[in-house]
């Protein structure tokens, strides 16, 4: 018979046991692996018993579902915080300054963008469809194009190529190794965003 | 796997399983549910069936599962309060007809997320007792 008999735990509010649940199995799929992780281990790394996992998540897979969407927001409020803090009235310095963030971005957390992201396949296009960078991106775009300072045939299409184009560089940077040239890329990266928006 | 109990949210009582259950594994958690019951407190029981419902894949274990409510009968009646089970979503239908098949007087429900389940043991059965639960 198995019976987790441990003190009485602390009253938290749910929000900031669910938190502490997804940090302990954040921690544990970057050093193990995801596969390598059971629940039982997230629990004792979260020191709660493994029913209290089962009241905020049904599986281990939903558990990487939250990690998900906390690394998007979390990578947009990153943006926001650069885009608000770029004073320039230059849309195109503005444009350097997103991309920038974007490449320093993924750059800082990579290990934890493939962790999170390990499950994509072509089959699920609307994941990638949906990320919120885009519509920020997009958004961005429209408001330079009708300040004149950008030129496209579709803003959504063109945002789309733009985040896959700093996307790729960024990969294929990182199949060279960790030890990334980050200037040099940014320079590769915000040219080409430039030149492709260019009126 | 054997099933495991989770009493830290007591009076909610926690009965994970973590694989589809055989008379052995069902078994072990109604020792652990008896355990519970000894204590002569009321009690709400969530039991999680987080890879599909336990009593599923074996003809044999509902009616080991009925023999030994039925001895357990009168301290289920005074003592657990209502049962919600957890299962995948696909497995909803075929747990909410087992359940109704157990011999027990109480709320019984079936949900697919852990949440809702709790929020409904603490509405239909916790709080009516006058029982709430602190550590959630």
């Amino acid at each position: 018979m198995t019976v987790t008999d441990r003190p009485r735990p602390r009253t938290k509010p749910p929000e900031i046991r669910r938190e502490e649940l997804m940090d302990a199995a954040q921690r544990l799929f970057l050093e193990k692996g995801f596969a390598a992780t059971s629940v039982a281990e997230i629990v004792d790394a979260a020191d709660v018993a493994k029913g209290t996992f089962y009241l905020y998540f049904q599986t281990k897979d939903d558990v990487l579902k939250a990690l998900q969407a906390r690394f998007v927001e979390l990578f947009c409020e990153r943006i926001d915080a650069v885009a608000r803090a770029s004073a320039s009235d230059s849309w195109v310095r503005r444009l350097d300054v997103l991309m920038e963030a974007c490449v320093f971005g993924y750059l800082d957390e990579v290990a934890l963008h493939d962790l999170v992201f390990h499950q994509f396949q072509p089959t699920k296009r609307d994941m990638k469809r949906a990320n919120p960078l885009l519509s920020r991106l997009t958004s961005f775009l429209v408001e330079g194009h009708a300040a004149g300072a950008f030129a496209f045939v579709d803003a959504r299409l063109t945002a789309v190529m733009l985040f896959n184009s700093m996307h790729s560089a960024v990969d294929d940077c990182l199949a060279d190794g960790s030890d990334v040239d980050r200037r040099r890329l940014v320079a590769a990266v915000t040219d080409f965003c430039r030149r492709a928006v260019s009126p | 796997m054997l099933p495991e109990g989770d009493e830290t949210h007591w009076p909610l009582a926690i009965l994970v399983a973590e694989t589809p259950l055989d008379v052995d594994g069902v078994r072990a958690g109604l020792d652990i549910v008896e355990c519970w019951l000894r204590r002569e407190q009321p009690f709400a029981l969530l039991l999680v069936a987080a890879c599909g419902f336990a009593f599923q894949r074996d003809v044999a274990v509902l009616p080991v599962l009925a023999q030994r409510l039925d001895l357990l009968r009168e301290t289920l009646c005074r003592s657990l309060l209502g049962v919600a089970v957890v299962a995948p979503a696909l497995t909803v239908d075929n747990a909410s007809r087992s359940l109704a098949r157990l011999p027990l007087d109480m709320p019984l429900g079936v949900f697919e997320k852990g949440s809702l389940a709790v929020r409904w043991l603490c509405a239909s059965a916790l709080s009516p007792a006058g029982i709430i639960i602190d550590s959630l």
